[in-house]
């Protein structure tokens, strides 16, 4: 195990980007909802449902499989691919949502409760997706940290490493990201540190194939 | 049945951490000013113990014998250590203000290096122990066959634990009880958390033997010290007080001369209607002084409706974004406007306003006030008006920027008939000369013709500004305009010694404006860059905590 130990921190640093481009996306769409669809307590509050929610799902979802799977390391690459994408593409998504929402309510006078139901929705589908894809990432982190260095040590580092990615994301977003270079530009620099986590982990799940494969050589030929 | 309990416990164990960090948020917020670096502040504080806690959790676990013991006993830590936190909360405000004067002004990274310390010192200790009991737990119950099935099965219920706990924070708790009595329901969840783990930790349930524990006594005194440590019964001290106030000592003798006139926590904040010694009322909202009942004030608040309204030839339908202490709805009615709507986000403003305005006003049919997001409503309401006045809070605070930007100016410009005009304010002793090019910049993207006016006083001219859009740009000259300005002033009807003809005039740098049009290095405040927000945060810390610097570089 101990020879895995550069994988890990591979993972560990990969854990710590999503955590980052988690937290950048959940200001920015705190940021985003309030242009598109108002800053009152109850879309801050279907914000941070849709997120958590998402995060909760996700992390269901791939719980179920994560144990069985044959190569994490892939799934997680595939993860974070989709979450760049999906982050990505929710920021525009919530602005187009905005102008929908008008169009409708417009269109058929709709107010009041069911104005705001339809608000609710466009803000929890658009931002639920790649919120799912950063809940997926939890388990499937744990697990891989499980196969390199044992599981009672990766759960809990890969718990903080995602917790200080997130304090980093919410820091570096609301203090320099955001107020310098804009939302949506912002947004672009959370996809890229999810591609970087992607990068990061399929470096380790390859370096890990070619050991255990070199491994298992060596155990079939008696060496 | 143990690993249903184990996750019950762990959602109840999300749920309390959402109160907690929503109530502290509320109170550091006001203390913070409530703004996006704020924001990012109080978020990172509250990850960054949560990360150090699983840290420690995990370099431990290796030692400990009994995980879900100590899990127990960390979240009974949770709840005493909550004890620190409200203490901070509750006395830090006087040293966080006179550390902010003294040090604060020296350079931004120094003033959100400070704000960042001292969330953190409030939450550093229960955040810390909120984080260990992850690995803890996992220490306790995880198999490296099935950890990533528990992992994610822990992780989802403490997520939606963390849910249940925003919303009931946010929509019952905070409103109902207040930051203290949210604090303590989130302590007795922590206290019922340790008391589900530390059941697990025996072969079979026995909640009576529980109670002949030590940890229930440290529960018992924890829950007693929270409800005797007083809440906050005066306004509070914060960032936006840093205007008017040297020392915290210098806001605590004002305070005492006052008296509170009305006190309603909401949804958004503390709303509170105070008067002074002197007899003047004052509107605050969380630690922002929104407005007062002084001539000297009120000269704003009439001139934001007076000019729009002399800038049109019809007095049908005004909106005014923001109530605040209501007086520009009131001088939109005292003009003769048939209707005048005022949007206004949060509840507990309208009856606070009732404090200051007339009765016959706030009684009438002709004045409709709609709680909701203006922004949301100006994009969704079929209405048109003649007028629309936004005069919403400070640019700089979260969430209002969100009002002054290009999109919004043409979202307003979309609800205009068609010689309506718009009017935005803007706190012109805050901007400095290319903010204000920014901002005419702006509202010439959606306007063809927009008239700039000065808001003057005795002893500071252009101390505010009004850029008027007209949706026809051959409407009412801007000197007939001034011409009907001062016909009304002479004849007394404001009733207000600041208000005489000198007080409103066109401002005179257009010229200067026009040319930024044409820079490319002048932005325009848009949603995706909404440059105001963060350039009048700095000009108010520049302005409130170094004076004479901010005066010299505004010559």
């Amino acid at each position: 195990m101990r020879r895995n130990v550069p994988l890990f921190i591979c993972l560990i640093a990969a854990v710590t980007l999503a955590g980052v481009s988690s937290l950048i996306y959940e200001v920015l769409w705190i940021r985003q909802l309030g242009f598109a669809l108002g800053s009152t307590a109850v879309a801050t509050s279907i914000m941070l449902t849709a997120f958590l929610g998402g995060l909760a799902i996700g992390s269901m979802i791939m719980g179920k499989y994560a144990d069985a799977l044959v190569n994490p390391f892939s799934s997680l690459v595939v993860v974070e691919i989709l979450a760049a994408m999906t982050g990505l593409a929710s920021i525009p998504a919530l602005a187009y949502a905005g102008r929908a929402y008008v169009l409708i309510t417009t269109a058929t006078g709709l107010t009041g409760f069911w104005a705001m139901i339809l608000r609710s929705l466009f803000a929890l589908i658009i931002m639920a997706i790649p919120a799912i894809m950063f809940g997926m990432t939890f388990p499937l982190a744990t697990v891989i940290g499980t196969r390199l260095i044992g599981g009672q040590t990766a759960a809990g580092t890969v718990s903080a490493a995602s917790s200080f990615g997130s304090a980093i994301g919410a820091l570096v977003c609301g203090l320099w990201l955001e107020p310098t270079i804009g939302i949506f530009a912002s947004a672009q620099v959370a996809a890229i540190l999810n591609l970087c986590a992607a990068f990061l982990v399929a470096i380790a799940g390859f370096c890990f194939r070619r050991r255990t494969e070199s491994t298992n050589s060596r155990i079939l030929h008696g060496k | 049945m143990k690993t249903r309990l184990l996750l019950i416990a762990y959602a109840l164990s999300g749920t309390a951490a959402l109160i907690y960090e929503l109530s502290w948020m509320r109170e550091l917020s006001a203390m913070l000013g409530a703004t996006a670096y704020a924001g990012g502040i109080m978020l990172g504080a509250f990850m960054t113990g949560l990360g150090l806690g699983a840290l420690i959790g995990t370099i431990i676990t290796g030692n400990v014998k009994r995980p879900l013991m100590l899990a127990s006993r960390v979240e009974l830590a949770i709840a005493v250590l909550s004890i620190v936190a409200f203490l901070g909360i509750r006395y830090l405000p006087g040293y966080y203000f006179n550390w902010m004067r003294s040090t604060g002004a020296s350079n931004p990274s120094s003033f959100l290096a400070l704000q960042f310390a001292t969330c953190f010192l409030v939450m550093a200790l229960p955040t810390t122990a909120m984080g260990m009991t992850y690995p803890l737990i996992m220490r306790a119950v995880g198999r490296d066959s099935s950890i990533g099935s528990l992992s994610a099965k822990l992780y989802a219920v403490n997520t939606v634990g963390a849910i249940i706990g925003s919303l009931i924070a946010t929509f019952s708790f905070l409103p109902l009880v207040g930051v203290k009595g949210s604090l303590v329901i989130a302590a007795i969840l922590s206290v019922l958390v340790a008391i589900l783990l530390r059941s697990l930790t025996t072969p079979r349930l026995d909640v009576l033997a529980l109670f002949k524990t030590p940890e229930i006594l440290v529960a018992g005194i924890t829950l007693i010290i929270l409800i005797a440590i007083p809440a906050r019964a005066d306004s509070p001290l914060g960032l936006g007080q840093a205007f008017y106030y040297l020392s915290a000592q210098d806001f605590e003798r004002a305070a005492a001369g006052r008296t509170t006139l009305f006190d309603q926590e909401g949804l958004y904040s503390r709303v509170q209607v105070i008067k002074d010694s002197d007899g003047t009322r004052r509107l605050y909202n969380g630690a922002l002084d929104e407005g007062t009942d002084n001539d000297f004030d009120r000269v704003t608040t009439a001139m934001i409706a007076a000019v729009p309204a002399f800038s049109v030839e019809n007095t049908g339908e005004a909106l005014v974004v923001g109530l605040g202490t209501g007086f520009t709805s009131e001088t939109y009615f005292d003009l003769g406007f048939e209707q005048t709507t005022t949007v206004e986000i949060n509840p507990q403003v309208l009856p606070a306003s009732s404090f200051f305005l007339d009765q016959d006003f706030a009684g009438s049919d002709r004045w409709t006030v709609v709680v909701d997001d203006a922004r949301a409503f100006i994009l969704t309401s079929p209405d048109l008006y003649d007028c629309i006045s936004s005069e919403p809070s400070w640019p700089w605070s979260s969430g209002v920027a969100a009002l002054f930007t290009e999109e919004f100016m043409m979202a307003a410009k979309t609800r205009l008939k068609p010689e309506g005009v718009y009017c935005q304010w803007l706190p012109n002793y805050l901007l400095r000369s290319e903010d204000v090019e920014m901002m005419y910049k702006t509202m010439r993207q959606v306007y063809d013709r927009v008239d700039v006016w000065a808001i003057n006083f005795s002893n500071v001219k252009n101390a505010e500004l009004l850029l008027v859009g007209f949706n026809d740009r051959n409407s009412v000259d801007q000197e007939i305009i001034k011409k009907r300005l001062d016909d009304l002033i002479d004849t007394g009807q404001f009733n207000n010694e600041f208000i005489v003809t000198d007080c409103i005039t066109p401002y005179s740098e257009v010229l200067r404006l026009e040319a930024a049009l044409a820079d490319s290095a002048v932005p325009i405040n848009t949603d995706d860059h909404s440059t105001l927000e963060y350039r009048v945060f700095w000009n108010f810390v520049r302005r409130a905590l170094d004076p004479l610097a901010w005066e010299s570089s505004q010559r």
